[in-house]
């Protein structure tokens, strides 16, 4: 056995003088490095007033005055669990042999200890403790790389003084599936009234990945603090990407990066989106009117041509934009439910408990979400969050079902409420859908109607729109008791079931569009 | 759905929730068991596997209710999940499927 440069001292620990001389010298032999201690008591001395990574191995006899080796054994396992321990024992002590493994012993040697019998488990408690050492160092690591992750994290600076038209709140939720991830989000307000918000993916969710994206997030702030535009933000990572691609050799496959890039002008009320990649971003009014911003261009790293995929429109005050990795559509289809329902969910559980959630639903990829939120300056009005989004064509009467089993799982998951407690608010919205496709749509498939769910978090309150394009209608009056004799139509029966189990209830826009408010009851 | 005849009380077992979608099929299979078990003096409907009732599914019970009124068959609902239980309830309909109504009109 040849000792490295940096091979550690072995500690040998027995009472027995003799026996500890002999062990000494067939160590020195081997040429390592050497300690002795007369019993536990002075291993223990020697461990803690050492360096951290001095000693790679103690073997110890366990038979001793004082502390015997087992002892010794849990007292290194506190000390430094990296630390390998062999325990040398007799015939008469095996049964210890099997309680020292247990204990965390690396291994065990028989007596009397033989020169190729010593050496041979010095090697492997050395290689023991070097694993150890080595995986508690990618985990610090890794650990520094999460940390610079969260200090790179977006924080909006306060509003200054100029006046502006829109103020904005940005969330962000981050479920990385190790320590770090290969998803970044920043952002940046600019003195101009812009703030731009971007979100990267980098290819791959390991350990190079979470460094790779590191780098990135520290490359996009600097180039946006220093002004750079999105398009040549995008340009430069596309450039280093691409170089890097022209370099790898062929047991390197080279990473690419997803990345959205949204600026929303405060002062114009404008959203530019750049996507190169990500998922299109989706876009909330207040009246819960979805748009999605379908243009984009390819990952970065790819190709040298960046073909445009900009998306610019107005927006208006009290609306919101979802950005989201790739990761969280993957994990809502791994679960049965929409994205948004996924988003929602996260960004009702605190920002430390988003990991422990999806690992307990054995995510597979990194999942990062953004909500950008915008309203006018000085307002306070209360966040609602879209839960759930979907239109229908006139005629789909017959999918009602399937409707109404998304909207259960749907609602179900994002809000963390059994079937039972949403029972009321599926049936009316059931109601309410049917009579809009019936008798707002008339049934046909050039009309449509749309179901909105919004979910306001400090009212625990779920408020629906069933909002259709036909020619709408007048609600029937409450009655007391449906009427029995008569034709029982659809409609009446339905507006009564609403009236009845929804304690907030309004139709609006002649009839063609039906509010619905339901308060979840406290958990 | 399921129907038998138990001494002189025709049963129907509803398989599943009553809905826009399907009654028109549980309603043809009610009446051709009807038309079937003419001894039969009483109706029970089981509605222990219907998690859902909608207006569509209300009416056809309220069908049901007109029917048997016409043949002088007596119709009680048994063994409803709570909130279809409630629903009835919330409706004034309870009492007219022979069960206790569960909140005041």
């Amino acid at each position: 056995m040849r000792p490295t440069p940096q091979h550690g001292t072995i500690l040998l620990v027995d009472d027995d003088p003799t026996s500890l001389m002999v062990l000494r010298v067939l160590v020195e032999q081997a040429k390592l490095p050497v300690q002795t201690a007369r019993n536990g008591e002075e291993a223990i001395d020697y461990i803690l007033g050492a360096s951290p990574a001095k000693y790679e191995a103690v073997i110890t006899d366990y038979l001793m005055p004082g502390i015997n080796g087992i002892t010794l054994l849990e007292r290194i396992q506190q000390i430094d669990p990296s630390l390998a321990t062999i325990i040398a024992t007799s015939d008469a002590e095996r049964n210890t042999v099997s309680s020292s493994l247990k204990m965390g012993a690396v291994d065990f040697l028989e007596k009397p200890i033989s020169r190729t019998g010593l050496l041979a488990a010095i090697v492997r408690a050395t290689n023991h403790t070097r694993r150890q050492r080595h995986l508690i160092g990618a985990e610090n690591r890794l650990a520094a790389v999460a940390s610079i992750q969260k200090r790179l994290a977006p924080r909006l600076v306060a509003a200054n003084a100029q006046e502006r038209t829109l103020d904005c709140e940005l969330t962000t939720r981050a479920c990385p599936i190790n320590e770090a991830g290969g998803d970044f989000v920043t952002a940046l307000r600019s003195d101009a009234g812009t703030v731009e918000v971007v979100l990267g993916d980098v290819s791959g969710h390991g350990v190079i990945e979470g460094f790779i994206a590191a780098y990135f997030q520290g490359m996009v702030k600097g180039m946006q603090t220093l002004g750079a535009s999105p398009d040549q933000i995008a340009l430069a990572c596309n450039r280093f990407l691409l170089r890097e691609w022209a370099q790898s050799g062929p047991d390197h496959l080279p990473s690419s990066l997803c990345a959205v890039f949204v600026t929303l002008d405060l002062n114009r009320s404008e959203l530019t989106v750049l996507n190169y990649g990500c998922p299109a971003i989706r876009i909330f009014d207040r009246s819960g009117r979805s748009q999605l911003l379908a243009k984009q261009s390819s990952p970065l790293g790819w190709f040298e041509d960046l073909a445009p995929g900009m998306n610019r429109i107005a927006v208006s005050p009290h609306s919101c934009c979802y950005l989201w990795s790739d990761g969280l559509g993957d994990h809502a289809r791994q679960v049965g439910v929409t994205p948004l329902a996924l988003a929602t969910r996260l960004l009702l559980s605190k920002p430390e408990q988003a990991s422990s959630l999806f690992a307990a639903e054995g995510v597979r990829d990194d999942v990062l979400l953004a909500r950008l939120r915008w309203f006018p300056s000085g307002t306070s009005e209360e966040d609602a969050l879209p839960v759930f989004f979907e239109e229908l064509r006139g005629n789909e009467l017959p999918s009602i079902d399937a409707l109404q089993g998304r909207l259960e799982r749907d609602l179900t998951y994002a809000l963390s409420q059994s079937a039972g407690t949403l029972h009321s608010l599926l049936l009316c919205v059931r109601e309410a859908v049917i009579n809009a496709l019936l008798h707002g749509c008339e049934g046909r498939p050039d009309k449509t109607a749309e179901l909105r769910v919004h979910y306001v978090a400090k009212a625990r309150r779920v408020d629906v729109a069933v909002v259709d394009s036909g020619r709408g209608f007048t609600p029937p009056p409450r009655i007391d008791v449906p009427d029995l004799s008569g034709p029982g139509t659809h409609i009446s029966l339905g507006c009564q079931l609403i009236y009845r189990l929804c304690p907030q209830v309004r139709y609006a826009d002649g009839g063609t569009a039906c509010h619905l408010s339901f308060e979840l009851p406290l958990s | 759905m399921h129907a038998s005849l138990h001494d002189s009380s025709l049963l129907f077992t509803v398989a599943g929730d009553l809905l826009s979608t399907n009654v028109a099929t549980v309603r043809a299979d009610l009446l051709t068991a009807l038309d079937r078990h003419t001894s039969a003096t009483s109706v029970v409907v089981n509605l222990s596997a219907a998690r859902t009732v909608d207006s569509q599914g209300l009416n056809l019970l309220i069908s049901l209710l007109r029917e048997c009124e016409r043949r002088k068959l007596e119709l009680r609902i048994t063994e409803p999940q709570s909130q279809v239980h409630r629903l009835l309830s919330y409706l004034n309909l309870a009492s007219r499927f022979g069960l206790p109504a569960l909140v005041a009109s």
